[in-house]
């Protein structure tokens, strides 16, 4: 294992430990005494974009497969393990990772580690759990149609994304399901479920020594799959203005609506994040909600965000009204975002966006949970290890200018995608 | 696992984990004010917890607790609406508030610096809250957007509330937090005036600090800003009590949906009783959890269900109800499912779980109970929680009192609260397509956030 930084960030004081062990996974540790409990997060690069394009679902079968039984344990034995350590063991495909969760007391770590080094090495991917968990899937996929905002936000990405990965839903569709055979499981695990580029946070009573020493036993034979995952192109939104209404039994109209984003990893998501405070990230503080809520009277939530990932992740608003004040609410906000585009901040909301960014700041360092889950971001999108301390700088830095050009960079009024799930005849969307 | 749940060094860090080391004191006007200092971490989370929820409503104005909160951020007559938020979110904090059956929070999150920010405002708005006609009207809108968007457009939320409206006939635990639409459509400034008046004082809260306090003590800085704050005459006493149940209850909805969903709700006693820890076991072992019965027989091994689960909280200060909730797979009739649930309901009525089982969902609900302490914002609702229902150091009886719970007090608790004359179970039978007509209205658990 080599060594790697350690650091104090100014506000929170976290000690960062980070590592990379021989087989290619990075290790980041955070020792912080207290309360006698270690959370873990490992995220490795086995989400929906590796899928084939024909098959979407794989990388969440895949996934969920894997607390469904092992060489050694059954389905219901991984379920007795899971519960008895409290029931903080999770396993999720989102498009650009799988991230494996898990929060025990220090005194079950070692139990935690020899289940964590089970599934994630021998899973058994047993035909008749295969077919269990894709019937599973297939019923909840029913379940979303239930839930008129899931709708509205995988119509969206569907017509953002089309055909790139982004656009594909996490939990599959009913033919894509249907389609997935066990040699498809298999394979998607063998190229993907590798230690190479994989990343493995931990916080709380342990030592980057302790964590490493504990796992070398365990993981001494997860070694690299011979080529990495293929690289994924940038997404092609649509050109021009997308409207899409669906026609429900419901009393409010669902609005989702935005167009592409950018990757968290480009150098202008902190000042795209300051702007989109003002339009509709910050709450109250935010002009979307003062506008549409406070003043208008017309949803309960409403919010504007950027969710950036390794690649250009969608700018979307999202927002409930009565079906008859749809059109109303969706002009507000376009409104709203065309004077962001086009009109200077005041110096005013700059400062109180800042203010906000860099003060809460280290609510994101504030728990152990929390810690895992900003420490395996610095690591997979490259922020640098003293990310907490170049954040406040780099917001200190902004002026009114620079929220001026990503505004206008970064905001499309004219390539909007609308979704609107609502009572048609009610709404009457122009 | 069982005897030896925690030996060793391991009992010896839990220990310490567990003294939950409160200061408290009272100041003269009556206000508790409750103090956990941790200087892990450089922030301080504040709670003005109000001994006001929907069980303190009358019919025909359910739903005032939660308009009241929402009105709670609308301005003092020092400070414009939004005022708060802005001075908050400008100090690094976060806030939010949210109201359930029994109590209503206040809440903020900051650097130690921004604490005297925090009760500056708080102890504002606890006395000096104005409560404009014209906001009142738009935030009476907006609640029922809430209403449209957390129930009337959510059919497992629908079933709910009709659930606990059906099983509840004289309490008001029977109306929902967010309180009956119509109720919501008549409300008027005035009505939430009043209940300001009656209910927001400083001897009908408490405050709950926790964290890292910065410069200075946390008693004497709440003492400058709510010290002098006046008392006000106690709020009444909730006079319903919910009379012995005499039947089984039932209702049926039918809306647009998917998937049928199943609601049996039992009424059961609360922390009060001896009864409550073993029907905290009890709900682990049916319902929480993969290795439940119920998921693991429904779910799992005869796929009758798509999801099962089952809740309670022996912590609501009058006694509520332990309920199942299931969606049913496609081809499967609500029926089948409710009888197989009624099944391993019996099971536990006469049998006692066997020694791992009992030892596994006692360790899940310990486990669970000890993580949560990894955030600072749970360990100060754990004991506000606590004070609300008798006293702070209640919580430090947790565990404890769950280790003791034997396997013969689970079953006898099942063979007692878990009848058919206790029971109310809810059916939504789905429509396919686009179906028409009117929709009633919503329900607790939980709380309404603002």
């Amino acid at each position: 294992m080599s060594e790697g930084g350690a650091l104090a960030t100014a506000e929170a004081a976290l000690q960062v430990d980070r590592g990379v062990l021989d087989n290619g996974m990075t290790v980041l540790v955070a020792e912080r005494r207290g309360l006698p409990m270690v959370a873990l997060k490992l995220v490795l690069r086995a989400g929906a974009v590796a899928e084939p394009a024909d098959r979407p679902g794989l990388a969440t079968l895949t996934a969920q497969l894997l607390l469904q039984g092992t060489s050694t344990r059954s389905a219901e034995q991984i379920a007795e393990a899971v519960d008895q350590l409290g029931g903080a063991f999770t396993v999720t495909a989102q498009h650009d990772v799988v991230a494996v969760e898990l929060a025990v007391l220090k005194q079950d770590l070692p139990t935690a580690l020899d289940l964590l080094a089970d599934v994630l090495l021998r899973p058994a991917f047993h035909p008749d759990e295969i077919a269990r968990k894709v019937k599973q899937l297939q019923a909840y996929l029913l379940r979303l149609e239930e839930q008129p905002r899931a709708v509205a936000r995988r119509t969206f990405n569907e017509l953002l994304f089309g055909p790139h990965p982004y656009g594909r839903p996490l939990e599959g569709t009913q033919e894509g399901l249907a389609r997935i055979t066990e040699a498809d499981v298999r394979d998607f695990y063998r190229r993907l479920y590798t230690p190479r580029g994989a990343i493995l946070a931990a916080s709380g009573e342990i030592t980057r020594a302790e964590l490493v020493d504990a796992l070398r036993p365990r993981l001494a034979s997860w070694q690299p799959a011979p080529a990495g995952p293929p690289p994924i192109p940038a997404p092609r939104p649509p050109q021009g203005r997308v409207v899409k209404v669906i026609n429900r039994d419901l009393q409010q109209a669902n609005i989702v609506m935005g167009h592409l984003g950018l990757p968290r990893t480009d150098p202008d998501y902190e000042a795209v994040s300051v702007m989109n405070y003002i339009l509709g990230g910050g709450g109250f503080a935010s002009r979307l909600m003062q506008v549409i809520r406070e003043r208008g009277g017309l949803a309960y939530s409403v919010r504007s965000g950027f969710d950036g990932g390794l690649l250009h992740g969608a700018f979307r608003v999202e927002m409930q009204t009565q079906n008859p004040t749809a059109n109303r609410a969706v002009e507000l906000a376009l409104q709203e975002i065309e004077r962001m585009r086009t009109t200077p901040v005041a110096e005013q909301d700059l400062e109180e966006g800042r203010a906000f960014l860099i003060g809460s700041f280290p609510q994101r360092l504030s728990s152990n949970g929390r810690i895992v889950d900003f420490l395996t971001d610095v690591e997979l999108y490259g922020l640098g290890l003293d990310y907490a301390e170049q954040y406040p700088r780099r917001l200190r830095a902004l002026t009114r200018e620079e929220i001026q050009r990503v505004a206008a960079k970064y905001l499309h009024p004219q390539d909007i995608v609308l979704v609107v799930v609502a009572d048609e005849g009610k709404a009457q969307l122009r | 696992m069982a005897g030896g749940l925690l030996a060793g060094e391991g009992a010896a860090q839990l220990a310490a984990a567990q003294e939950w080391p409160v200061q408290d004191r009272t100041l003269a006007n009556g206000l508790t004010v409750l103090f956990l200092e941790d200087r892990q971490t450089p922030l301080v989370t504040v709670q003005v917890w109000y001994r006001v929820g929907s069980r303190n409503e009358q019919p025909g104005l359910t739903g005032l607790s939660h308009v009241t909160e929402h009105m709670m951020f609308k301005g003092t007559a020092t400070r414009g609406p939004n005022v708060f938020s802005t001075l908050v979110q400008k100090a690094g904090g976060r806030h939010n508030a949210f109201t359930t059956s029994d109590y209503t929070v206040y809440f903020e999150t900051l650097a130690p610096q921004g604490l005297d920010l925090a009760l500056e405002l708080e102890a504002d708005r606890m006395a000096n809250l104005v409560i404009d006609a014209k906001e009142f009207g738009l935030e009476r809108n907006v609640v029922l957007e809430e209403r449209r968007l957390r129930t009337d457009d959510n059919p497992s939320e629908l079933l709910n509330e009709e659930v606990t409206a059906t099983a509840f006939k004289a309490h008001p635990y029977q109306w929902p937090v967010i309180g009956w639409t119509p109720d919501l459509q008549a409300m008027t400034a005035e009505d939430v005036r009043r209940y300001y008046q009656t209910y927001y004082a400083p001897n009908n809260a408490f405050l709950v600090i926790a964290g890292h306090p910065g410069e200075g003590s946390v008693f004497d800085r709440v003492e400058r800003y709510f010290g002098h704050l006046p008392r006000r005459d106690g709020p009444p006493a909730v006079r319903g009590r919910e009379p012995a149940p005499q039947g089984e209850r039932r209702v049926v909805l039918r809306r647009e949906a998917e998937l049928a969903h199943l609601v049996i709700g039992y009424q059961v006693p609360n922390h009060q009783s001896e009864d409550a820890f073993p029907l905290d076991v009890l709900s682990a072992v049916l319902g929480e959890g993969r290795s439940s019965r119920l998921y693991r027989r429904l779910v799992y091994s005869e796929q009758k269900a798509l999801a099962v689960r089952s809740d309670y909280t022996p912590f609501t200060v009058d006694p509520h109800l332990l309920s199942v909730t299931a969606q049913v797979t496609a081809g499967v009739t609500p029926e089948e499912l409710e009888r197989l649930i009624a099944e391993e309901i019996e099971r536990a009525r006469r049998e006692n779980v066997s020694p791992a089982e009992l030892a596994r969902a006692k360790r899940r609900l310990e486990a669970r109970f000890i993580l949560r302490q990894d955030s600072l914002f749970y360990r100060a609702l754990a004991v506000g929680q606590a004070e609300m229902l008798g006293g702070w150091a209640l919580v430090r009886e947790y565990l404890p009192r769950l280790r003791a719970v034997t396997a013969e007090q689970v079953r006898q608790a099942a063979e007692r609260y878990l009848t058919e004359e206790r029971r109310t179970v809810g059916v939504l039978y789905p429509t396919p397509g686009r179906g028409r007509g009117g929709r009633p209205a919503g329900r607790p658990t939980g709380g309404e956030f603002r």
